[in-house]
């Protein structure tokens, strides 16, 4: 009898010891409980993140914390996990799944990085466990995961940050709701992952058709957040309005003129200049510092690209002997950029020359005897103001100019902000350009960049026909 | 006659020997072909006297043969210069004898065409179609039906009041202009600051950059007749700028002359505002400059206006296309030119008017 | 025989101010009529109503006894002109340039003066002795020159009458006495003239007739030496009167009479 006992007590214990692990991992399939596997030296801000996500999602979430204390486990073990958390963040875990994906990395702390697993979502929508694991990571690096931070002192009340105009700024932490009156620093809070903090802001492009329809695809919710208050733009506001709206950060431009006024409500204003290559990336750099650490690390993979993609180009167009010379034009066949604008260091940058270097200043007239000296190869034009390319090719006394007896006139692409203006998205610009003049030298995919570009900075997954259909 | 010089401090210019006075006239009038000659052959795309030549006369004779290939002087000649070369001569013509007749009919040596708000009106009507439609034609039709609307607005509103009509009707040819102004300024305000309203901004500045020879023939219609019937009127104008009274003793209509002269300046005024934009001084500073050198006598002084106003624009015009690579606005020239021009005058002129 | 002759004429510049109250005026041919009267009597609106420009509101005009106002203007101004007080146009015309002006109702629908007016011109101005200004500055010459400016300017107009308006108001005595007798002098050829004056002393020395008006009526109308008296005079100017006799210009003279002698 004893002995039947013992033989039944084994098994039993054995059957729930194979049981045990396997009842692990299927309560890790189960759509109410989310495992969470990160390093013991996080465990204090884990807990913490863990608890006010779990009461601030409806009907609580339960999230299983499991605590390491080094990193490789954490790559050992995340098959078993649906979001992983460790000092070691740059380099993916090697899972591959039948269906699904690996994510880009959150960063939750300076040092320390997330990522989710999203194990059971293929192309497009995310399954409901994979979407809770997302939603976590991204309250935790949003405002409210930035908070517990704050208060755990890991993370600075407030940050001292130096403008583009030079003055300091100091910005309390976390910023909750912004206000980018400077239609172009929307574009950078949007390719920092930050829009959802957006309680009003001006869209380049936007108002037209064309840009109208890209922005939506962008955010379905931009309009309301244009329209939030009734005049916002850089010469002038309603300042009763934007303090309705409490906002706790504003972007402007050096050149917006009602900032005096605006000095009143007290809060933080940050004065951006981001006109050239190297202004946009300290832009980038500033906003990120402004919005937290894993919009810090957006801006850093953000400025990296924009530096790598340069140099790829340089490598590849720097041994051409005769560099195609450019004419920029803007909403009139004989407006032209002049110098010292962004439109010509993109130019530039992709490998061209441009005609119109030596004019300084804006937009510059020039009439067509000057163009016929110049006499261009390429001429690019800007996909706003009416500008079209039958202005050239339609007319008579254009017909001489080489670019236009050639064929080479071509219109720049634009999704929501046109990419020849000074935003994020001006990167495919460049590469855009330098395909365009270059197209057996260049080895960089247009489509294929924007497609990455724009998944991995606005979070858009754009087909490979809409990607082919803006890059022509 | 030297001794009576002496006697009349500032009256040099103008009273010499009746020969003499001729003479001047004379050259005068001839200036505008040899400098539309002169200034055909100049531009920054170098272009030798022999190739204008042979455009020119290609194009007179209609035997350019496009099939050839394009060739950048004909082009050059024919649809950048000439159409530019025309445009401000016939402008230049028009806005100054305008400016002439309207300082006779108003009495007054301050006065241009805008004086009832024909530019105004002008202004406001292509920035109005400027943001709503943008395309070149239809801003210049708007621009030409306002500048007409405005005048109308001025003359029948100024019949409402019966007292003193010359000063009532400068007084609501000031306020019209004044309304249309801020209209414009209200069109400014709403226009999209990144496309719209550098654009109107640009039209009201005043050039003649986009002129193309498609705008050639309605300007010089409306011009030409324009012309035609102020020279033809021009011994009128010297009765009807004594006085109304003195002009109906002596024979004259002066309401019905006035009239003519207002539909006939301000149809001229409109056209030259559509095709030009806003182009100011040029009413105002060549009949004194024309006055100074022929008198006030309108016989003389019709056709000397219309031919300095025509040299005058053509000079500006060629500077602003050729000093520098990109193209200056009219209007920096036209005051930098004619302000000193017109200090001067007024040093030198004390015969011309009171 | 009759020239122009107004009949009944009234006209007031606001309803309940009447300039004018039933006037009639005769001109003969030939005639040197003055027009007296105190300022604001009214002479300037007659004269404007007798030289055609502007019509009566009651009452009619006749030119050889056709209705003034039913002429075409043009023909009218070539029968009738009217000689403005002098005044400063704003530009600063020769002054064969203003002679030249009178000549408009001559001239055809766009014409402009051609030899034959140039002629009758330079006619005018030697008539009033200002040849040797003719290409003078209107503008720059005295009072006087300007009045005989604007003088030669009606002459060059070749009308049947001339209605001048105060031609010596504003003028010193010399050159009163110049326009004044330049005009007496040019009596008497094809022309009749319609002079209005404020100063009495004018009428008797040159008159052939004298109109007196006071308020806007005629209180006298007749030869100077009859109508000119101290009786008419200082019931028309409301103060009185006295009239002298020069033997020397075998002249009358008015003077005011002062209340004390001396």
């Amino acid at each position: 009898m004893a002995k039947r006992l013992c033989v039944y007590g084994l098994l039993a214990a054995l059957l729930a010891g194979a049981l045990v692990p396997g009842a692990v991992s299927a309560r890790a399939q189960t759509p109410d409980r989310l495992v969470v596997l990160a390093l013991e030296s996080a465990r204090a801000p884990v807990e913490a993140w863990a608890a006010a996500f779990a009461s601030a999602i409806e009907g609580g979430a339960a999230l299983d914390l499991q605590f390491v204390s080094t990193a490789g486990e954490i790559t050992a073990r995340a098959g078993e996990a649906a979001v992983i958390v460790s000092d070691a963040y740059e380099d993916a875990p090697p899972i591959t799944f039948e269906c699904g994906y690996v994510s880009d990395v959150f960063l939750l702390l300076p040092g320390l990085g997330a990522r989710y697993l999203a194990s059971n979502s293929c192309g497009g929508a995310l399954d409901p466990r994979d979407a809770l694991a997302r939603d976590f990571l991204r309250f935790v690096t949003g405002p409210d995961g930035q908070q517990i931070a704050v208060d755990l002192g890991l993370l600075p009340a407030a940050v001292e940050v130096a403008d583009q105009s030079g003055a300091t700024v100091r910005v309390p932490q976390p910023v909750r709701r912004i206000a980018s009156p400077y239609s172009i620093a929307t574009y950078y809070v949007y390719t920092v992952g930050a829009a959802d903090r957006l309680v009003v802001a001006g869209y380049l492009g936007a108002r037209d058709p064309e840009g109208q329809t890209g922005m939506l695809k962008l955010d379905p919710n931009f309009e309301a957040i244009a329209n939030a208050v009734s005049t916002l733009n850089q010469k002038e506001a309603n300042i009763e309005e934007l303090a309705a709206l409490q906002p706790d950060l504003i972007l402007a431009s050096t050149r917006t003129s009602w900032l005096d006024a605006a000095s009143a409500l007290g809060v933080p204003i940050l004065r951006f200049e981001g006109e050239s290559p190297q202004a946009l990336q300290d832009a980038m750099t500033l906003i990120g510092a402004a919005l937290g650490p894993h919009a810090a690390y957006q801006a850093e993979k953000f400025n990296a690209y924009y530096n790598s993609t340069l140099d790829a180009i340089l490598a590849q167009t720097q041994t051409i002997a005769e560099p195609l010379r450019v004419y920029f034009s803007g909403t009139e066949p004989l407006r032209v950029a002049s110098g010292e604008m962004y439109q010509t260091a993109m130019v530039e940058a992709a490998g061209g020359v441009s005609v119109t270097a030596d004019l300084i200043g804006y937009w510059n007239d020039v009439n067509l005897e000057q163009v016929a000296i110049w006499n261009p190869d390429v001429i690019l034009y800007v996909p706003y103001g009416g500008a079209n390319a039958e202005a050239f090719t339609g007319a008579a006394e254009w017909s001489a100019i080489r670019a236009v007896r050639e064929g080479r006139v071509y219109r720049l692409p634009k999704l929501s902000a046109p990419w020849d203006t000074p935003v994020p998205d001006s990167i495919l610009g460049i590469i855009w350009i330098a395909q365009t003049l270059y197209p057996g030298q260049v080895n960089l995919d247009c489509a294929a960049e924007a497609m990455t570009f724009y998944r991995q900075f606005y979070g858009y997954a754009m087909g490979e026909e809409e990607a082919h259909s803006l890059c022509k | 006659m030297r001794a009576l010089s002496r006697r009349l401090p500032g009256a040099r210019v103008w009273i010499h020997s009746e020969r003499r006075q001729a003479a001047l006239y004379l050259l005068i009038l001839l200036l505008p072909l040899p400098v539309a000659v002169y200034c055909i052959g100049l531009g920054r795309y170098a272009i030798s006297p022999e190739e204008v030549v042979r455009a020119l006369l290609d194009f007179a004779l209609g035997r350019h043969d496009a099939s050839a290939g394009p060739d950048i002087a004909y082009n050059l000649v024919t649809r950048v210069r000439l159409p530019r070369i025309a445009a401000a001569m016939l402008i230049g013509a028009n806005l100054a004898v305008t400016g002439a007749t309207f300082q006779g009919i108003f009495r007054n040596p301050l006065v241009d065409s805008n004086i009832l708000g024909v530019t105004s009106g002008a202004g406001f009507g292509a920035a109005l179609m400027l943001l709503l439609v943008g395309d070149a034609l239809e801003v210049q039709v708007s621009s030409f039906f306002f500048g007409l609307i405005a005048v109308m607005l001025a003359y029948f509103v100024s019949r409402l009041y019966h007292s003193a009509p010359l000063l009532v009707l400068t007084l609501v040819g000031i306020l019209i202009g004044s309304f249309f102004s801020s209209l414009t300024s209200l069109l400014k305000y709403v226009a999209d600051p990144l496309d719209t309203l550098p654009a109107i901004t640009y039209w009201l500045m005043g050039g003649l950059t986009d002129v193309t020879l498609d705008d050639i023939p309605a300007l010089a219609a409306i011009s030409l007749l324009g012309m035609v019937v102020l020279w033809g009127v021009r011994w009128r104008l010297n009765v009807l700028s004594m006085g109304d009274n003195e002009a109906l003793a002596l024979g004259l209509n002066p309401a019905r002359l006035k009239l003519l002269i207002i539909v006939c300046s301000t149809l001229m005024t409109a056209m030259a505002v559509s095709v030009g934009g806003v182009i100011g001084w040029v009413g105002l500073v060549i009949p004194h400059a024309a006055r100074t050198l022929v008198g006030p006598d309108h016989q003389r002084l019709i056709p000397a206006t219309m031919a300095l106003g025509a040299v005058f624009l053509l000079l500006i015009d060629t500077m602003s296309r050729t000093l520098l690579p990109a193209e200056v606005p009219l209007g920096v020239f036209t005051g930098v030119v004619g302000v000193p021009l017109l200090l001067v005058i007024l040093r030198v002129n004390r015969t011309g008017w009171r | 025989m009759t020239l122009l002759e107004a009949r009944s004429v009234s006209y007031s510049y606001i309803p309940q101010q009447t300039v004018l109250s039933n006037v009639s005026l005769t001109v003969p041919d030939r005639s040197v009529i003055y027009l007296l009267g105190h300022n604001g009597c009214g002479k300037t609106t007659l004269l404007e109503i007798l030289s055609g420009i502007r019509p009566p509101q009651a009452g009619t005009v006749r030119l050889n006894g056709h209705d003034l106002y039913h002429i075409p203007s043009a023909r009218r101004a070539q029968r009738v002109g009217l000689v403005p007080q002098m005044h400063l146009p704003v530009f600063a015309y020769t002054v064969r340039d203003v002679v030249m002006m009178g000549r408009t109702p001559h001239l055809r629908l766009f014409g402009t003066p051609g030899t034959h007016d140039r002629a009758i011109v330079d006619a005018a101005i030697e008539q009033v002795g200002l040849a040797a200004l003719c290409n003078r500055p209107y503008t720059e010459l005295s009072g006087g020159e300007r009045q005989l400016t604007l003088i030669a300017r009606g002459l060059a107009q070749q009308t049947e009458v001339l209605l001048l308006d105060e031609p010596a108001a504003h003028l010193d005595p010399r050159n009163q006495h110049r326009v004044l007798e330049t005009v007496s002098q040019l009596a008497g050829q094809n022309v009749s003239f319609v002079i209005s004056s404020h100063n009495p002393n004018s009428a008797l020395l040159y008159a052939h007739h004298v109109v007196v008006m006071k308020a806007g009526r005629i209180v006298a109308d007749g030869r100077p030496a009859e109508v000119l008296t101290e009786s008419v005079l200082s019931a028309a100017y409301e103060m009185p009167v006295e009239v002298i006799y020069s033997e020397k210009n075998a002249a009358r003279a008015i003077m005011p009479r002062r209340a004390n002698g001396g």
